[in-house]
This record gives C-alpha cells, sequence and structure tokens, in this order.
C-alpha cells in the first residue's frame, strides 16, 4: 500500500531522517518505534503532507505521490491521527468529523441531520457507541480518541497514521481502541502505529520498523522478534536491568495521610510512606490516583484530610503551603502545571526556589543560578548541557529531568511524581527510574503514579491498588505480592 | 466517565441569554411604569438609532471575538468612512454609488491590512488594531483638519435618516445583516470554521482549516462592516467628523461579551450579540428619558459587562459541582453493590 524509499530530512544542517525505506500493506497493522528524536514523527508528517522530504520517493496506492500540503494527503487516502487531539471541545461530534468536508443542504448551508446521520454510520462500521451530536467536550479522553480515529477513516483513508494514540488513554480504552483497530485491519486498512509502549506493538502490530537517530535499523515480525531485541535496536545497547533494584532497608514513616478524600473523585484515603522505599500507584485512569495526589496539597480542593510529615500533625491549605513544608508534586501534565517552556533550564530549576540565589538584601544571583543548574544537568544529563537553552526546545525526555531537578533544588522531603516517564524515550526513562532510586534511599519519600504496569512494578517496593476513589488493595514486593494480575484484580470490579 | 447530559454545557449559554432577555424588559418597562415616556414610537426610534452603528460593528466583532481575536480600530475605520464618502461626494464631485463603492473597498482593505499584519507577523490582534486605530484617527484628523465635512444629496442623506415602511434605513441594514449573518454564523460551513480557530487554532490547521485565509476574511468583514456603518451614519448626520465614533469599538465589544461570547475565542452568536446591543440600547434609553443623570449610564452598562461575565462563571461552576455529585453518586453506587 505504501512503499518509501530512501527518504532523507534535514531541519537547518541537523539531518533528522537519513536514508529511511519502509513498506505497510494493507492489511496490516506496521508499528513504528525508536527513542524520542529518532525520527518517527518526522516520517509520519511527511507521510502525511505536513512536512516535505528533501530526498527519496513515496508510492503510495501504486502511485508515486509528493503531497505539498495536508489535504491533499487526504485526499489521497492517508489519514494521520495526531498524538494531540484535533477535536474542538465547543462542536458536536458530527460537526468535528466532518470538518472541511461539510454536507451541505440545496442553499449551500450545513445540512446537520446528513452529517449526524454520515457519523452515525462511520460509528456503526467501526463499533462504537457515541452520540453525533454530543459536544466533543462532554466526552472522556479514550471516547475523544475514538472520534478521532472514526473521523481519520471517515475519508474512506486507505492508510491510517496513529501517532502514540494510547498515551493518555486507561487499559479499557486502549481495549477499546484496540478492538477498533483489528476491526479496521480486516476490512484492508494499512495502519502505522507509533507508541512507546512495546507491550502494545506485540498485542496489535504485525511487522515493527525501529529507528534510531533518524536511520533505519530494522523491520521485522512482531512474531518473530523479543521485547529486549526491540529495547536494544532502539538504544543500540543492551539495558542490563530495565529497573534499579529494589529497597534494600526500609524506614520509619516519613509522611502519612489518613481520611483524604475530595468529593466526587476520592473517598477516605490513607497511606504510609517510609523512608527508602518507593510507593506506587496504581490503577485505571480515573481511579482517583491523580485526584488524591491534587486533594494532598489541595490543588483541588479537598473535603477532608489529616496529614503527619516526620511525626508532627501538619495542615496544608495549598500547594504553595506544600511546597514550602517539603512536599513537592510534579504534575503528569508538565507542559501545562511543570514548566515554563519559554525560559532557560536554569530559570526552570530555580523556579521554586528564587530566594536560595538572593542575598540578604534581596538581590537575585542569576550566576549562583546557573551554576546550580551545572550541577544538575550533569547529575541528570540533561542535553543539551547547556543552562541557557529554552526547555521548549529540549526533547521530552529532557524536559522531564529539567522538571526533576527543579523538584531536587527545593530539597523535598517527600515527592510525589505523577507519571514520571510519560512521552519519555527508553534511554531518559531508566536515568529517570534509577534517580528515582537514589531519592528513595537518601531518605526523601517518593511516591510514583504511573499508569504503565511494568513501570509501576518494576519501580515500586509497595504498591497501592486504586479503585472507584478509594485504595482496593497493598501490595507488597518484598511479599511477592506484587503481579500485574494481582494490580488488575484490584484495580477494577469484577 | 460517561457521556454527560447535553444540557449541562449549553445551559450555560441559554440561562444567559433569558437573563438578558428579562433584564431588559424589566428595564424597559420598569421606566415606562415610572416615566411613561419609553414605550413611545417616537422614543423607540431614539433608542434604536442610537446604537445601531455600534451594533453593526458588534456584528463583525462577534465573528473576531469567535476567532479569538480582537479589533479595535473599528472606530476609527467608521470615521474613515464617514470622511471619505463625504470627500468624495463633496469635494471630489464623485456620483453617490462611485463614491460608496470606493469607501466600503477602502475600507476593506484597511481591514484585509489588519488580518495580513496579523496572521504573517503573528502579534496580538490588540496591538495591530490598536495600530491601526491611532494611525486612522490621526488621518482623519489630518484630512479634515478637525472641520466636518457637509453638503450631501438628498439622496444620500435617506441613507441615513429615510426609512422604508416606517423603518430607519440603518435599523434595517442591521436587521437584514443579522438574520444573513447570523443564519450564516450557524449553518455556513465557512463560518463555522470560525468556531475551530477559536476552539484550538493548531487543531484547526491540522484539520484542514486555512486558518489565516479565514482570519483576513474575518478582519476584512469587520472593517467592511464599519464602513457601511460611517457610510449611513454621515448621512445621518449630514456631515462627517472624525470625533464620530469615538469609543465606538468599545461599545460592540461590550455587546458581543453581554451576549454570552468568550473573549478567550470559541464561543459566541449573532442572537447573543444583538440582545447584547439591545440591552445596551434599552439602559442608555432608560436614562436619557429618564431624569437620572446620563453620566450614570457607563456605570450600568460597565457593571451589567461584569454581572453577565460573572453569571456565566457562576453557572459554569455550578455545572462543575452539579457533575461532581453526580461521579459521587456513581462512586457510592458502586461501592454498595460491591460491599457484599
Amino acid at each position: 500500500m505504501l512503499q518509501v524509499t530512501a527518504v532523507s530530512k534535514s531541519f537547518f544542517s541537523n539531518k533528522v531522517l537519513d536514508a529511511v525505506t519502509f513498506d505497510v500493506r494493507a492489511g496490516e497493522v506496521h508499528a513504528l518505534v525508536g527513542e524520542n528524536g529518532a525520527g518517527k514523527s518526522t516520517l509520519i508528517n511527511i507521510i502525511g503532507g505536513i512536512l516535505q522530504r528533501d530526498s527519496g520517493t513515496i508510492v503510495f496506492d501504486g502511485k508515486e505521490v509528493d503531497f505539498g500540503h495536508p489535504l491533499q494527503a487526504m485526499g489521497a487516502g492517508i489519514s494521520v491521527v495526531h498524538q494531540e487531539l484535533s477535536l474542538v471541545p465547543n462542536a458536536t461530534v458530527a460537526e468535528n468529523m466532518f470538518l472541511r468536508r461539510e454536507k451541505r443542504t440545496a442553499l449551500g448551508l450545513n445540512d446537520w441531520r446528513a452529517m449526524t446521520r454520515a457519523a452515525a454510520d462511520v460509528f456503526e462500521r467501526v463499533g462504537i457507541d457515541i452520540d453525533p451530536n454530543a459536544l466533543v467536550g462532554s466526552l472522556s479522553v479514550g471516547m475523544q480518541q475514538l472520534v478521532e480515529v472514526a473521523k481519520a477513516i471517515s475519508i474512506d483513508a486507505k492508510l491510517l497514521i496513529l501517532d502514540e494514540p494510547t498515551s493518555s488513554l486507561s487499559e479499557k480504552e486502549i481495549d477499546e481502541l484496540f478492538k477498533v483497530i483489528n476491526d479496521l485491519r480486516r476490512q484492508g486498512l494499512a495502519i502505522i502505529f507509533v507508541s512507546h509502549k512495546l507491550s502494545e506493538l506485540f498485542k496489535i502490530a504485525d511487522r515493527v520498523t525501529v529507528l534510531r537517530d533518524g536511520h533505519l535499523v530494522a523491520t521485522a515480525e512482531t512474531s518473530a522478534i523479543k521485547s529486549e531485541d526491540l529495547i536494544r535496536m532502539m538504544v543500540g545497547r543492551q539495558l542490563g536491568t530495565l529497573y534499579p533494584p529494589h529497597a534494600s532497608a526500609i524506614g520509619d514513616v516519613v509522611f502519612s495521610c489518613k481520611e483524604l478524600s475530595r468529593f466526587g473523585a476520592v473517598s477516605d484515603v490513607a497511606f504510609d510512606v517510609r523512608r527508602g522505599e518507593i510507593l506506587g500507584l496504581a490503577g485505571l485512569v480515573g481511579a482517583g490516583r491523580t485526584e488524591a495526589m491534587r486533594a494532598l496539597i489541595n490543588a483541588d480542593e479537598r473535603s477532608s484530610g489529616r496529614f503527619w510529615l516526620e511525626g508532627d500533625e501538619i495542615q496544608i491549605h495549598d500547594p504553595s503551603e506544600a511546597l514550602a513544608r517539603g512536599i513537592v508534586y510534579l504534575s503528569e501534565d508538565r507542559k501545562g502545571s511543570g514548566l515554563f517552556l519559554s525560559y532557560s533550564v536554569a530559570e526552570n530549576i530555580g523556579a521554586s526556589t528564587l530566594d536560595h540565589y538572593a542575598d540578604r538584601f534581596g538581590v537575585f544571583h542569576f550566576s549562583a543560578l546557573r551554576k546550580r543548574s551545572r550541577e544538575f544537568i550533569a547529575k541528570m544529563d540533561i542535553r543539551p548541557p547547556d543552562e541557557t537553552a529554552r526547555v521548549m526546545n529540549l526533547s521530552g525526555g529532557n524536559q522531564q529531568k529539567v522538571l526533576i531537578s527543579k523538584a531536587l533544588d527545593v530539597n523535598p522531603k517527600l515527592l510525589i511524581f505523577d507519571e514520571p516517564t510519560r512521552g519519555v524515550d527508553v534511554g531518559a526513562k531508566s536515568l529517570i527510574h534509577a534517580r528515582l532510586r537514589e531519592l528513595a534511599e537518601s531518605g526523601v519519600g517518593v511516591v510514583v503514579i504511573s499508569s504503565e504496569m511494568p513501570e509501576v512494578i518494576g519501580l515500586s517496593d509497595r504498591i497501592l491498588v486504586f479503585r472507584n476513589g478509594g485504595v482496593s488493595a497493598e501490595l507488597m514486593n518484598r511479599k511477592g505480592e506484587v503481579s500485574q494480575e494481582a494490580i488488575i484484580n484490584n484495580a477494577v470490579y469484577h | 466517565m460517561k457521556v454527560l447530559p447535553r444540557q449541562l454545557f449549553q445551559n450555560v449559554i441559554v440561562v444567559q441569554y433569558v437573563g438578558l432577555v428579562v433584564v431588559t424588559l424589566l428595564t424597559l418597562f420598569g421606566f415606562q411604569a415610572t416615566f411613561g415616556n419609553v414605550l413611545t414610537g417616537a422614543n423607540l426610534e431614539v433608542l434604536a438609532m442610537n446604537m445601531v452603528f455600534e451594533g453593526i460593528m458588534a456584528l463583525g466583532m462577534t465573528f473576531v471575538i469567535i476567532t479569538g481575536g480582537i479589533d479595535i480600530s473599528v472606530a476609527s475605520v467608521f470615521a474613515f468612512a464617514e470622511i471619505l464618502v463625504a470627500k468624495l461626494m463633496v469635494q471630489a464631485g464623485l456620483d453617490m454609488v462611485t463614491a460608496i463603492v470606493i469607501t466600503l473597498v477602502a475600507t476593506a482593505a484597511i481591514g484585509a491590512l489588519n488580518g495580513l499584519l496579523i496572521v504573517l507577523f503573528r502579534v496580538h490582534p490588540m496591538i495591530i488594531t490598536m495600530g491601526t486605530l491611532l494611525t486612522l484617527r490621526g488621518i482623519n484628523l489630518a484630512i479634515t483638519d478637525g472641520h466636518s465635512v457637509s453638503g450631501f444629496s438628498d439622496v444620500f442623506l435617506f441613507l441615513g435618516q429615510g426609512k422604508i415602511l416606517g423603518v430607519n434605513v440603518p435599523i434595517v441594514f442591521f436587521g437584514i445583516a443579522a438574520i444573513i449573518l447570523g443564519i450564516l454564523l450557524g449553518h455556513h460551513r465557512f463560518f463555522r470554521q470560525l468556531y475551530f480557530i477559536g476552539g484550538g487554532e493548531r487543531a484547526a490547521r491540522l484539520s484542514g482549516v486555512d486558518v489565516n485565509r479565514v482570519k483576513i476574511i474575518i478582519y476584512t468583514l469587520s472593517a467592511t462592516l464599519a464602513g457601511c456603518a460611517g457610510v449611513m451614519a454621515a448621512a445621518k448626520y449630514g456631515a462627517a467628523h472624525w470625533a464620530h465614533g469615538n469609543l465606538a469599538e468599545l461599545k460592540a465589544i461590550a455587546a458581543v461579551a453581554i451576549g454570552g461570547a468568550n473573549i478567550n475565542g470559541g464561543s459566541g452568536t449573532i442572537g447573543g450579540t444583538v440582545l447584547g446591543v439591545i440591552f445596551l440600547a434599552v439602559v442608555h434609553n432608560a436614562f436619557v428619558t429618564s431624569a437620572v443623570n446620563t453620566f450614570w449610564y457607563d456605570v450600568v452598562s460597565g457593571m451589567m459587562l461584569l454581572i453577565a461575565v460573572l453569571l456565566s462563571r457562576f453557572i459554569s461552576l455550578r455545572n462543575a459541582r452539579a457533575l461532581l455529585v453526580l461521579k459521587q453518586g456513581k462512586m457510592d453506587q458502586l461501592s454498595e453493590t460491591y460491599k457484599s
């Protein structure tokens, strides 16, 4: 269906794609993997007509093509579902689906009924149950993702490109999405599937192509390859162990919380965090993990909650008070509520600790902050190693490292990290894991929320499973209680 | 989370419309009952004519605000149109139709320039249109030396003072424009794109919306509507003067905001804007016809603007709370079911 031959692309003098060749057949799901910056996005943007290649050929559906605009690619039958949702919340599902392809009445006005009907037809074809007249803003993220897919295939797509479609979906929503993908594959669509989650590839893809630093590493049948091989191809080296060793010694309680509730989201959560251990919070998206941690620092108003830090009962009225006491919450939304994207690495690292760099007259000493930032850059292996680089120009993994540095500069007593490695490449991921482990060893209480099952299992010494706003189980790694089955068992109602 | 009831999202706007109509009617009948001279034919005409030019500008402003932009240059475009059409007829001796056509083309070009600068240089529309506002006001002053231009033919004066079926021409224009633009905004594919741009520009771009082109057209439309208003205003006053329409942009923006549009883009309707215009006209008129000091008018319209904004905020907060109650109920139900 699609044959890409020796396609190259440079941005300025930086070669991001170097003679990449690969093909996708009709009726196959072809996974595209690689670290961040490997060139996956560039490649799919070229196929989708958003970027133009410098050299090489692309043959689609038997014809050589050269798209100058996404609309041309769409016209030819190539649909891209981007990582960020492209739907407008204030419009209905049907209107979103038929944007720029509206059905018209004789007067040239929009024929809402015909559009509703056409949307319903597409939904029926892919087996999704969504009201075409619902406002997109009223749907969950998972539903919106399915609307995106429906929109993409409604142009009679022959090739569907999904860029990290599962990054914000719960397990159940992923299953739903995979059901739809399987259906489309049976109908003969060619599908390119980009993902960081290797376990997903093995579930859904027929073949997988690995890119590294803009080069093609290999294309292989999914059935003939193992997860470790893929990782080795992606990073170019064997990762000894994927996760750092578990805690050697677990000490006394650093922080405890009781009766934590937020009306409508969290009910009566209690837990302790001990020195030396990493506490993992597992559960489906929407089970109340993030909500509980946000309620803890009162970022969302809680209805009740009592807290003890190092044995003393404390009040936490708002996030800044939490920060002052050494309780740091790192949001899963690093771009929106974690980092100042247009500021430099140094300014971001010192954002919560401006006082540390001012003398007693209040004069701010930027040189001190820069010096401190260089220490963090070395310790966290932030690339490029330049404290004046703007954070928006860093890759996802390096942004996350800056975010951690910012938190560490506070000298936290309790660090709560929501999705520490979302959208982060494999190399940065293991570095972040190792630093979190070191942090726990040094006596800081570490709480990690992760929707990635292997991560939460690999990283945590103890796991709290959330379900329906409360804690449904506590699993100790030491006692061998932790397993995927145990977590899922407690995350869902049977 | 399943699909929420749609009315949770939609009654924000409905409540605002109903509230606006009720307050408007209360003001109208309240002052009628007290002073008895509001609901007379002559007064209603004054009432309507008082806001009609701002109203016409508010129609274009609605489009601009839905895309997340703003156009504060309309007031000086309005005065420029007055002066240009007057000079073309009185001093250049052109016939009426040619003069009007040239004027509207000129104002359209100003709008296109606004749009072009905004999309080319990605500068905030506030700054670009402020530049146009000041530049054009200076030009208006300079080319008239601060004097007014007058001496129009009776045919031209009809455009501002004449009546069609007993209704003043500018009001007829406003009504027809509102109906046509309202239908287009609600149901035409070009105008539906405005909501997508205002709701998420990047997403709109990726979905194939030619954002730049749409924006340029919308700013052109906004300036052209201001130009139409300016031509009719010259006819209404029988003279063109640079100070006419001063601060009209603020009234136009206020009408759009009171009419329920989010100033950050993504929402707003022509119907809402018309209600906003009527409201401002009624309140203003109530002050004029009553014995109350007219200077208080701005205080009331300012407060109404704040109330409108706070109301929509209040309703969305209430909806958020209703949502929480719904979720808590579901949570409780679920844990009850599985307790055993």
